[in-house]
């Protein structure tokens, strides 16, 4: 089942008289489980595609349907209603309310679904934490915690409202090579143990490679991550992403 | 409901130092509030104890004896019935009709007769026009509180017994026990008309005119020394709300069917001062509520553009604008009760300090604040709702946070 289905999505963002298109008619699909990456440079469009999978931002053109149900054109308390019961976020920089505890920023979206925070939610949020390994930190504020830490628990926020889609923009970007492994790690089991598709903005070969599939964005469309030749496509979408770290540091 | 309190609690909590400050200027804003009500309502009852609080709030007389004419008018000259003087005693034969009406009429404290005329108090060769008073001993302190003004002897209205003021008693220079003679003004010429009459008290009232010119009798004595038999002059009456006496009055008049008089009517500019006075008051504590409301929404707002990022995390996750501005809204409101509880207190402290410190030896305070008037339930709700209003736009700022902008900042 595809949990995401993006069809001929176009991004112009106006400032004045000046208009930049981002996305020049992207099509996209991810089924149930997958983990996939979406590499590309600065620039390419990723992050606006991620933003319109999310339905943080409405594109200019196209169609997309969450979990086999339209997503754009719809009533804003509806469009929050899916983010909240299909949708999880992980970002580069975690965005945990660091006032409220590692267990308290886990079950935050379960108040967005207007619905009690009961035993079953909280062994939910417990099982969760324990599996991201923070079992012991339950009680943590956020400001407490790791960068590591913190991006674990942003992964837990993401799963507790059993989403069928998890759209993380850079989840290791700021992260240690071993912090990134464990995160990475974690995001591989989860698929395969919730059937949660990931759909992962990288600019990270490595990560990349530990993906199900690859899409290779550039200049607001997407190239073909499978050529005839196996191999030149990895190395095209390795290329993607070298330029991408090369346009990061210049 | 339970989210947005513990949202709003927690971002209280988190920043104590910008918490404790806002709840310190709703404090003082409320310390103000409380504290010009304490001193505006104090001194608007002192100036009306001082003006009402010797005299009758509702007056009830007979019609006044104006000259009536014997011919229509335009067929020549009139002829006049009746030439008032300046000693006429009015008076109401049978009194004690309408004395029930009034008495039993809602709002009604006290009604008490009375007997006025003019005479002359003499002591050796030396006479004094004054103002008699006649009233029941019993009633002696029911209009002008003459028992805490006695300064010498007693009040005792008994028989042949006679309060005289203080500068009246200095003009004549005599003392408890002293005996003097009376004469009505329109007595017959002679020794049968005199009476005479033991001084057993002295008073001051602080009225000049009244230390000075009047003198009080028992209510019979008087009525015997001006010839009245049973009538009296007129029936005072002290009232519950001194602020309804005239349309009391008005009610009073048609029941009775006497002219009926009241206090307000003859004190126009002591309203008009208290209602400029209160205006004032209005004006400061309005403003007192203002800098609160600009308080709390300026500080709520940088609360709002500290936390942009997080709002756009839980507007990500689904979480309605009306959740973000019910939790804004419940800080601003906390806030103002927690300021309105520290500025009650500080100003009902501040009000008793004050008025502690102000009292004279004499018991009278120099600041006339009345700490039980410093409207403190009011200035509580109004300080919460100001606080509560003020947070809406903030809040409202904060509900409209695109999720994806707050967080790519």
């Amino acid at each position: 089942m595809n949990v995401l289905e993006a069809t001929d999505i176009v991004q112009v963002f106006r400032d004045g008289e000046v208009a930049t298109t981002v996305l020049r008619g992207v099509s996209a699909s991810v089924t149930s489980g997958e983990l996939v990456a979406l590499v590309g440079p600065s620039g390419s469009g990723k992050s606006t595609f991620l933003s319109i999978a999310g339905t943080l931002l409405t594109p200019t053109a196209g169609s997309l349907r969450i979990a086999g149900r339209p997503a754009l054109g719809l009533h804003e308390h509806a469009v929050s209603e899916m983010r909240n019961r299909h949708l999880g976020f992980v970002f580069q920089f975690h965005h945990l309310l660091e006032d409220f505890t590692a267990f308290e920023n886990v079950v935050m979206p379960i108040h967005g679904a207007r619905v009690r925070v009961d035993a079953a939610w909280r062994a939910r949020a417990q099982a969760l934490l324990e599996r991201v390994g923070l079992a012991d930190r339950m009680s943590y504020r956020a400001s407490k915690l790791s960068g590591g830490q913190k991006q674990r628990v942003a992964v837990a926020r993401a799963l507790i409202m059993k989403p069928e889609l998890v759209l993380a923009d850079e989840p290791t970007g700021n992260l240690d090579r071993a912090s990134s492994d464990h995160v990475m790690g974690l995001l591989r089991e989860l698929s395969r143990e919730a059937g949660t598709a990931f759909l992962i903005s990288t600019h990270d070969a490595s990560i990349a490679q530990r993906c199900d599939r690859i899409l290779a964005m550039q200049d607001g469309q997407l190239v073909d991550p499978n050529p005839a030749d196996a191999s030149g496509g990895a190395a095209a979408a390795a290329g993607l992403i070298n330029e991408g770290i090369a346009k990061v540091n210049i | 409901m339970v989210f947005e309190i513990k949202l709003a609690v927690r971002y209280l909590a988190s920043s104590r130092l910008q918490t404790g400050l806002l709840v310190a200027g709703v404090a003082v804003g409320v310390l103000v509030f409380t504290f010009i009500a304490a001193l505006m309502n104090g001194l608007g009852v002192r100036l009306t104890d001082d003006i009402i609080g010797s005299v009758a709030h509702v007056t009830l007389e007979p019609e006044p004896r104006t000259p009536r004419s014997f011919m229509a008018p335009g067929r020549g000259r009139a002829l006049f019935a009746v030439q008032p003087g300046h000693d006429e005693v009015a008076v109401i034969r049978t009194y004690r009709a309408a004395l029930e009406v009034a008495r039993r009429m809602s709002g009604v404290r006290v009604v008490v007769p009375e007997v006025l005329g003019n005479a002359t108090l003499a002591r050796g060769a030396k006479a004094v026009a004054v103002v008699v008073t006649g009233i029941q001993a019993e009633q002696a302190d029911a209009i002008a509180p003459l028992a805490r003004s006695m300064i010498h002897g007693r009040l005792d209205l008994g028989v042949g017994n006679v309060l005289v003021g203080a500068s009246l008693a200095e003009d004549l220079a005599v003392a408890v026990g002293d005996r003097l003679i009376l004469r009505a003004a329109r007595a017959r010429i002679g020794p049968s008309a005199d009476v005479v009459v033991t001084v057993r008290g002295i008073f001051r009232l602080g009225i000049q005119a009244v230390d000075q010119r009047v003198i009080y009798l028992e209510l019979g004595a008087a009525q015997k020394l001006f010839d009245l038999a049973s009538g009296v002059s007129k029936l005072e009456l002290k009232i519950d709300d001194v602020w309804q006496a005239r349309a009391l009055s008005d009610r009073l008049g048609r029941a009775t069917g006497l002219k009926a008089s009241n206090w307000l009517d003859g004190n126009t500019r002591l309203q008009e001062g208290l209602r400029a006075q209160a205006s004032t008051g209005a004006m400061i504590k309005a403003f007192s509520l203002l800098t609160i409301a600009i308080g709390v929404a300026s500080t709520l707002f940088l609360s709002v553009m500290r936390r942009r990022s997080e709002i756009g995390i839980l507007r990500s996750f689904g979480i309605g604008r009306g959740a973000i501005v019910r939790a804004f809204v419940l800080q601003g409101t906390l806030i103002g009760a927690l300021g309105s509880l520290a500025g009650i207190a500080l100003g009902f402290g501040f009000a008793h300090a004050l008025l502690a410190l102000s009292t004279r030896a004499t018991g009278t305070p120099a600041i006339p604040i009345d700490p039980a008037q410093g409207e403190y339930l009011r200035a509580s709700v109004l300080a919460m709702i100001a606080s509560g209003l003020a947070a809406v736009l903030p809040a409202w700022s904060a509900a409209n946070t695109d999720p994806l902008q707050a967080i790519q900042s």
